[in-house]
C-alpha cells in the first residue's frame, strides 16, 4: 500500500513537473480569479431570533376521546406559512423599506420572493423555532428579522384565536346538529305514543294474563259444555224409560182426605172443647160444605161419564194425572238443553276475546320493538348532546382564554441582534480556497488526463507486454544553455508564485485591516 | 508486484541469459586483431556537451552512465561482434539521432570496439554532423553516383567513431534504400573491422516504408520512444511492424529530471 502510494505521488510529481508551466498558470488563474470573487463577493449580514413555542391544539384536547386527532404540528412549518402570509410579506416590506417606491404587483411580488429566499425559518428545538434573515445591509438584517419574530407573535396569537373560534363554531354546529337530532327523536317517540295509545308499561303483562285467563275459561267452558252433554244424554235416556202418566189423587179423594182431616181435628178439639166451640163449630160446617162438594163431585162424575157414554167419547178420569218424576226430567231437560246453548254461546264469545287479545299481544310486542330502537335513539343521541354540551362550555373557555392570549405560550427566547460581520463565505474563505483549489485542480487535472488517457513517462507506465523490452531509460540531456535556461524557468516559475502568494496576502492583509 | 520489478526480473533474466556467452565475446577480441583507425582527436567536450554528444570526460556523468548501461545492455542481448543495429524514433523528434550518436559514442568508448554512424534520417539535419569538418558527399550521393565508400566515411574527432552523413540529395531517398549498393555497403563496412558496429539514424515511425526497408537491412532495431508523448497502444502498433526477431526493444527518453 505504502508503496503503491509512493508511486502514485512519484508519478504525480512526474506529471506535475512535465507541465510545470500549465500548473502554475492554472494555479495563478485560479487563485486570482477566486481573490477577485472574494473581493466583490457582496457582504450578506444575517440576524437571527429565537422564538418560543409551547401551543396545545385546542382540538386536541376538547375533542379527546370524540374524535381523532390529526399529527402534531410541525412548528417550523406552520410558522412559515404564517411568516410568508401575504399579510405578513406586505408588512416586511415596508419595514425594510422596499415599497417607497410605488412598486407594481409584479415587482412586489419578486421582492417578496426575494426576501423569502432569504429567510430561513427551522426547528430549533422541540418548540424553539429560528428565523434568520440574510441581507447586504446589517441595520435592514436586524430590522426584518425583528419585525418578523413581532409579526409572528402578532399573528400567531390572532391565528390561534381563529382556530379557537374555530373550533367553538364546530362544535357549536354540532352541538345544534345533535339538538335536532335529539328533538327528531322526541318528536318520533311522541308520535309513536299517539298511535298506540292503549300501550303502556305493563301492558303486555296484563295482556297476557288476561289470555291465561280467557284459556282457562274457556276450558271451564269446555268442561261444563262436556258436562251438561252428558247430563243432556243422561236424561234423554232416563225420560224414555220414565212413563209420561200417572194415577194420581182425584178432586173426590182430596175432598174426602181434607174431610178426614178436619174430622181428626174435630175429634181433637171435642175432647177439650163443647160442640158449641166457635172452632167446633166452624170446623163442622167446613166439613159440611166440604161433604156436600164431595157429592157433587161425585154426582158430576156420574153424569159426565153418563155423557160421555152417550156420546161415544172417553172419558178421562180426573184421578189418572201427568207422571210428576216424567215431567220433572222433562224440565231437567230443557234446562239442560238451555245451558247447553248459553254454554256455546259464552264459548263462542270467549274464544273472540281472547283471539282479540292474542292479537292484541302481537301488536304490543312489535310496537315494544320499534320502542326500543326509538327509545336507544334517543338515549345515544341524548348522551352525545350532553357531551357536546359539555364540550362547548369547554371550547368557550378555551376561547375566552386565548381571546386574553392565554392558551399560547409564545416568547422570543432570543431577540434578533444587529450583525456586526457579515456571514456567509469571507474574503479569507475566498483567499485560501483558491489557493488549495489552485494546487490540488492542476494536480486533478492532470493526474486526470494521465489516468484517462495513459501516456509513457517512464518505464513503469509501459504495459505488461512480453515483447516489449525496456532496454534503458534515458534522462533529458542539458546542454550548458539549457541548463541556464532550464534554471531560469524554474527560477521565474518561483517568483510567480511567490509574487501570487505575496500579493494574495497583502491584499488579504489589507483588506482585513480595512474592515 | 510492481511494474518497476516485473521489468527489472525480466530485463535480468535476459541478461543473464546473455552473460552466459560473454565469455565468447572475450575470446573473439581476444583472437582479432583490431587495426586502430587514424583518429585525430580534436573535439573537446564542451563542443560534444553542447551537440549532446557524451564523451569519457563529459560533465554529464549521468548521462554517461545511462548510455553506458543503454550500450551494456544491447551489447549483451545482441551478443555478436558485427551487427548493424537501426535506432528509430516512434515520433519525428523523438530523439533518434540523439540515442544513435551517443549509443555510438558509448560504443566507441570501448577502445576494442569500433562505431560507424549511417544517417539516413534525410528529413532533418543530425546536429552531430556539425562534428564533421567537410561534408560534401553523403549516403545519397554514394547510392547514386560511383564513388568508392571511404569518400563518405568521415572521421568525427571521437576515437573509433566515423560517420556516414545522409548526403546533399534529399528528394526520392527511398528509392536508393532498396539499392542492392546499400546491402554491399553496408556488409562492407560492418566487416571492415572484427568489432565494428554500424548504428543506423532511421527517420521516424510515420515514416513506415523507409523503416521497414532499413530494417530489413539491419540485424537490430530500437524505438525510440520520448517520455510523455505516446501511450501504450501506439508503441504496440509499431512494435508489430517489426520482426520479431529483429527487435531488440525500446528506449524511453527525455525523462525530465529536477534540476536547479
Amino acid at each position: 500500500m505504502d508503496g503503491t502510494f509512493k508511486i502514485i505521488l512519484n508519478k504525480i510529481f512526474v506529471i506535475i513537473y512535465w507541465h510545470r508551466i500549465w500548473v502554475i498558470s492554472m494555479f495563478t488563474i485560479i487563485t486570482i480569479a477566486f481573490l477577485i470573487a472574494g473581493y466583490n463577493w457582496p457582504k450578506k449580514y444575517t440576524s437571527s431570533t429565537t422564538i418560543f413555542i409551547e401551543e396545545e391544539n385546542i382540538l386536541g384536547p376538547l375533542m379527546q376521546g370524540t374524535a381523532v386527532q390529526t399529527d402534531a404540528v410541525d412548528r417550523g412549518r406552520s410558522a412559515r406559512e404564517i411568516i410568508f402570509g401575504r399579510q405578513i410579506m406586505l408588512e416586511i416590506l415596508s419595514i425594510g423599506r422596499w415599497n417607497e417606491s410605488k412598486l407594481t404587483p409584479f415587482e412586489q411580488e419578486k421582492i417578496m420572493n426575494e426576501v423569502i429566499a432569504r429567510t430561513q425559518i427551522a426547528n430549533v428545538g422541540q418548540n424553539l423555532v429560528r428565523i434568520s434573515y440574510t441581507d447586504s445591509e446589517p441595520e435592514r438584517s436586524y430590522k426584518v428579522t425583528k419585525g418578523y419574530a413581532d409579526l409572528f407573535i402578532q399573528g400567531s396569537f390572532s391565528a390561534k384565536v381563529l382556530e379557537s373560534q374555530a373550533a367553538f363554531d364546530f362544535i357549536d354546529k354540532q352541538v345544534k346538529e345533535y339538538e335536532k337530532k335529539l328533538k327528531e327523536s322526541e318528536d318520533a317517540l311522541k308520535e309513536f305514543r299517539n298511535i298506540n295509545a292503549d300501550f303502556r308499561t305493563g301492558a303486555a303483562e296484563q295482556t297476557s294474563q288476561r289470555i291465561t285467563e280467557y284459556r282457562t275459561a274457556l276450558e271451564a267452558i269446555e268442561q261444563q259444555l262436556r258436562e251438561a252433554k252428558i247430563r243432556k244424554s243422561t236424561l234423554e235416556d232416563q225420560l224414555s224409560g220414565e212413563t209420561e202418566t200417572a194415577a194420581g189423587l182425584t178432586r173426590a179423594e182430596q175432598l174426602r182426605s181434607r174431610i178426614a182431616e178436619m174430622q181428626i181435628n174435630l175429634d181433637s178439639l171435642r175432647l177439650s172443647y163443647h160442640d158449641t166451640y166457635p172452632d167446633i163449630v166452624q170446623i163442622k160446617n167446613q166439613i159440611e160444605e166440604l161433604r156436600g162438594q164431595l157429592e157433587d163431585e161425585e154426582s158430576r162424575r156420574i153424569k159426565a161419564q153418563k155423557e160421555a157414554k152417550k156420546r161415544g167419547e172417553l172419558y178421562i178420569d180426573e184421578s189418572i194425572r201427568a207422571n210428576p218424576v216424567y215431567q220433572q226430567l222433562q224440565g231437567d231437560l230443557y234446562e239442560t238443553k238451555t245451558l247447553i246453548e248459553t254454554l256455546k254461546v259464552r264459548f263462542k264469545e270467549t274464544r273472540k276475546l281472547l283471539n282479540d287479545e292474542i292479537e292484541r299481544d302481537r301488536r304490543i310486542t312489535a310496537a315494544e320493538t320499534t320502542l326500543a330502537s326509538l327509545n336507544r335513539d334517543y338515549n345515544v343521541n341524548q348522551d352525545v348532546y350532553q357531551d357536546l354540551l359539555r364540550r362547548r362550555e369547554n371550547a368557550r373557555v378555551s376561547m375566552s382564554l386565548d381571546k386574553d392570549h392565554q392558551g399560547l405560550n409564545l416568547s422570543i427566547n432570543e431577540p434578533a441582534f444587529l450583525p456586526h460581520s457579515p456571514s456567509g463565505p469571507r474574503f479569507i474563505h475566498f483567499v485560501l480556497a483558491g489557493i488549495i483549489l489552485g494546487i490540488l485542480m492542476p494536480i486533478f487535472i492532470f493526474y486526470g488526463i494521465q489516468q484517462a488517457f495513459p501516456r509513457i513517462y517512464d518505464a513503469t507506465d509501459i504495459v505488461d507486454n512480453e515483447d516489449i523490452i525496456v532496454l534503458g531509460e534515458l534522462s533529458h540531456f542539458y546542454t550548458s544553455v539549457e541548463v541556464s535556461n532550464h534554471k531560469r524557468e524554474i527560477r521565474l516559475i518561483t517568483l510567480v508564485f511567490s509574487l501570487v502568494i505575496i500579493s494574495i496576502g497583502s491584499i488579504s492583509i489589507y483588506k482585513l485591516l480595512n474592515i | 508486484m510492481s511494474n518497476i520489478e516485473d521489468a527489472m526480473v525480466k530485463a535480468k533474466a535476459k541478461g543473464l541469459s546473455a552473460f552466459s556467452s560473454s565469455k565468447d565475446i572475450d575470446k573473439s577480441i581476444e583472437r582479432s586483431n583490431i587495426t586502430l583507425m587514424s583518429e585525430i582527436t580534436n573535439v573537446d567536450d564542451a563542443t560534444l556537451s553542447s551537440l549532446k554528444i557524451i564523451s569519457k570526460e563529459s560533465r554529464e556523468k549521468n548521462i554517461l552512465n545511462e548510455f553506458r548501461a543503454l550500450r551494456t545492455t544491447i551489447l549483451q542481448k545482441i551478443n555478436k561482434s558485427n551487427a548493424c543495429i537501426m535506432v528509430c524514433s516512434i515520433i519525428p523528434d523523438g530523439g533518434a539521432s540523439y540515442v544513435s550518436i551517443n549509443l555510438a559514442s558509448s560504443i566507441a568508448l570501448d577502445e576494442e570496439k569500433t562505431a560507424l554512424l549511417i544517417n539516413c534520417d534525410y528529413q532533418k539535419d543530425a546536429s552531430y554532423e556539425k562534428l564533421l569538418e567537410q561534408k560534401n558527399l553523403g549516403l545519397t550521393d554514394y547510392l547514386t553516383q560511383d564513388i568508392s565508400p571511404e569518400r563518405i566515411i568521415y572521421s568525427t574527432g571521437i576515437a573509433r567513431l566515423r560517420i556516414i552523413p545522409v548526403g546533399q540529395i534529399r528528394n526520392d531517398v527511398t528509392e536508393y534504400f532498396t539499392k542492392q549498393k546499400l546491402v554491399t555497403l553496408l556488409e562492407e563496412i560492418k566487416y571492415r573491422y572484427s568489432d565494428r558496429f554500424v548504428i543506423i539514424d532511421a527517420p521516424s515511425a510515420n515514416n513506415l516504408a523507409d523503416l521497414k526497408l532499413l530494417s530489413e537491412l539491419s540485424d537490430y532495431v530500437i524505438i525510440v520512444i520520448p517520455s510523455a508523448k505516446v501511450n501504450n497502444d501506439e508503441i504496440n502498433n509499431i512494435v508489430k511492424s517489426f520482426d520479431s526477431d529483429k527487435f531488440l526493444g525500446i528506449v524511453i527518453n527525455d525523462k525530465q529530471k529536477f534540476i536547479i
